[in-house]
């Protein structure tokens, strides 16, 4: 990209931020003691509401409200939002007084335009970040793309834990808005031809943004000439280098053709010599550097599909849930050097599933 | 994460130069590596020296302040000499309370030295003269979109969210 590309996409980019304009009109508003309580409040967002309080358990709204002073006591001290961990929440709402102090306000009436004349108030709704200054809101635009806040989730310092995280909290529904369209309709049941490329991108978008500013993510690194990996994760100023190789199985569906094709379990065993191989390669090429293979599996199989029907019994579609795939390769099982592969499977869109009869 | 200390310090360095200090008056120099990182041999050096002083201790793969360190550390923040230098390291790790270190590092990948750098590959100094004008070019484009901020946490936050936004679009296009 040159320096002139980048500037226009960096001026596109820097009107869109002053356009949506949080931290302008909350300078413009508090001066710098609305930049503080943004301070304040996006750290209790991250380390500690987030922490206790998963937002998929959340159907209704949060709200919190930062005031830029302290200000007379409401509502009940609370010590430790724990309690709240696993519940569905339909409403609640904080308040973080200046001095860190929590107090549960969910029973007092209050008005967030009102509110936000003298706080930083912000409110989770599914998917949507808000925050309200002096009576104005502006949303929060999400440079994770699928994450249901851009407070949530702990940063990793651990790949593996982060592989675990996306496979939990992005695979598992196809939540991310990238990973969505590697699919031919929003039913989940055909992959749409070749999506490697989106799952490569899907995963690592979600590495970039939920690794520690330890590592670097690149996304489809040449190892050697004929076999790139699909993406490279170095831990900075050590050295240790993690390989990623991503495959797909399930079926594909090719519409301008009016084909399937169908990759199935001996598909997802090709991967495993292609990764020893790049293991073996890149030892070679940079013996002092300690590497580890992650081959990571997207698994959209689906039992009995067919064009023609609309929706399917849920013991088809979840068929291949819990099965694990037969690898007739134990290349894996025998290096230290290579994970336990990481297979991801896809649940298939609630209106894919028939209604159960009565 | 160590590593984490020479970006939060490159992205204040950046952010001081953004204020119109000059490069020479940070005192101490950076080089970007090939992996588009930056690293100071001068702030490494610092950090050993934290170490053996129990200012700084290692815990798992971190490194985390002792409580003597936050005691020298309030005293000398408090000093006026050093007061440009905490406004700007405040500004700077703004950036990490409010996004995240791994959006925070994805950005500065695009900060024109250091993709610089990377391009031409190898290990070389930062911010010498001559291999600026790109970024002031880019500050250009912040400053005027910004003319009224004084606080510096403003331009920081929205600058961090435009590379990030830039090199999005660049790992897609």
């Amino acid at each position: 990209m040159s320096n002139r590309a980048l500037i226009d996409i960096i001026k596109d980019a820097v009107e869109k931020e002053t356009a949506s304009g949080l931290q302008i009109a909350l300078e413009s508003h508090f001066g710098s003691e609305g930049m503080d309580s943004l301070m304040r409040l996006s750290a209790f967002l991250r380390q500690t509401l987030y922490m206790d309080i998963d937002p998929h358990f959340v159907t209704g709204a949060i709200t919190v409200v930062c005031p830029l002073k302290a200000r007379p006591v409401r509502g009940t001290s609370i010590v430790s939002l724990k309690a709240f961990a696993g519940q569905q929440i339909q409403n609640l709402a904080l308040e973080i007084q200046p001095t860190g102090h929590v107090f549960d306000i969910s029973d007092i009436g209050f008005d967030i335009t009102e509110e936000s004349k003298t706080a930083l108030v912000y409110r989770y709704t599914p998917f949507l970040d808000e925050f309200f200054v002096n009576g104005e809101s502006k949303q929060v635009k999400s440079l994770c793309p699928g994450a249901r806040s851009q407070f949530c989730g702990p940063t990793f310092f651990d790949l593996e834990d982060a592989l675990t995280a996306y496979k939990q909290e992005f695979a598992y529904d196809c939540s991310c808005q990238i990973l969505k369209t590697a699919w031919t309709d929003n039913r989940r049941l055909y992959f749409r031809p070749g999506p490697e490329f989106i799952m490569r991108n899907s995963l690592s978008q979600f590495l970039k943004v939920r690794l520690s500013g330890g590592y670097e993510v690149r996304p489809e690194q040449n190892v050697d000439e004929s076999h790139p990996v699909d993406i490279k994760v170095t831990k900075l100023l050590q050295p240790r280098l993690m390989l990623i190789e991503i495959k797909w199985i399930g079926q594909s569906y090719n519409a301008e053709k009016d084909t399937t094709l169908g990759h199935w379990d001996s598909r997802a065993d090709d991967g495993i010599p292609q990764l020893s191989n790049y293991l073996d390669w890149n030892r070679q090429q940079a013996p002092t550097i300690n590497s580890l293979g992650y081959y990571v599996i997207f698994d959209g199989r689906r039992q009995g599909l067919n064009k023609t029907a609309e929706k399917f019994a849920s013991t088809d579609l979840l068929h291949f849930e819990k099965k694990d795939i037969a690898f007739t390769t134990n290349l894996h099982k025998t290096r230290n050097d290579f994970v336990e592969p990481i297979r991801m499977f896809i649940r298939p869109a609630p209106e894919a599933f028939e209604v159960p009869k009565v | 994460m160590r590593s984490e200390l020479h970006l939060f310090a490159y992205l204040a360095c950046l952010l001081f130069l953004y204020e119109g200090h000059a490069v020479s008056d940070w005192t101490y120099s950076f080089v970007g590596t090939d992996l588009g990182t930056p690293f100071s041999a001068s702030l490494e050096q610092s950090i050993e020296d934290l170490l053996r002083a129990s200012m700084l201790r290692r815990s798992d793969d971190s490194i985390e302040i002792s409580e003597g360190g936050f005691k020298a550390l309030s005293e000398f923040s408090s000093l006026r000499i050093f007061e440009d230098r905490v406004t700007v390291l405040e500004a700077s790790t703004a950036s990490a309370i409010y996004y995240s270190t791994g959006i925070v590092r994805e950005a500065l990948m695009l900060e024109p030295d250091l993709q610089r750098v990377k391009t031409v590959g190898g290990t070389r100094n930062l911010l010498e003269s001559g291999s600026t004008d790109p970024l002031y070019e880019q500050f250009g484009v912040l400053k005027s979109a910004l003319p009224e901020s004084k606080d510096l946490r403003v331009p920081s936050l929205v600058w961090v969210s435009a590379l990030f936004s830039a090199s999005t679009e660049r790992a897609f296009e």
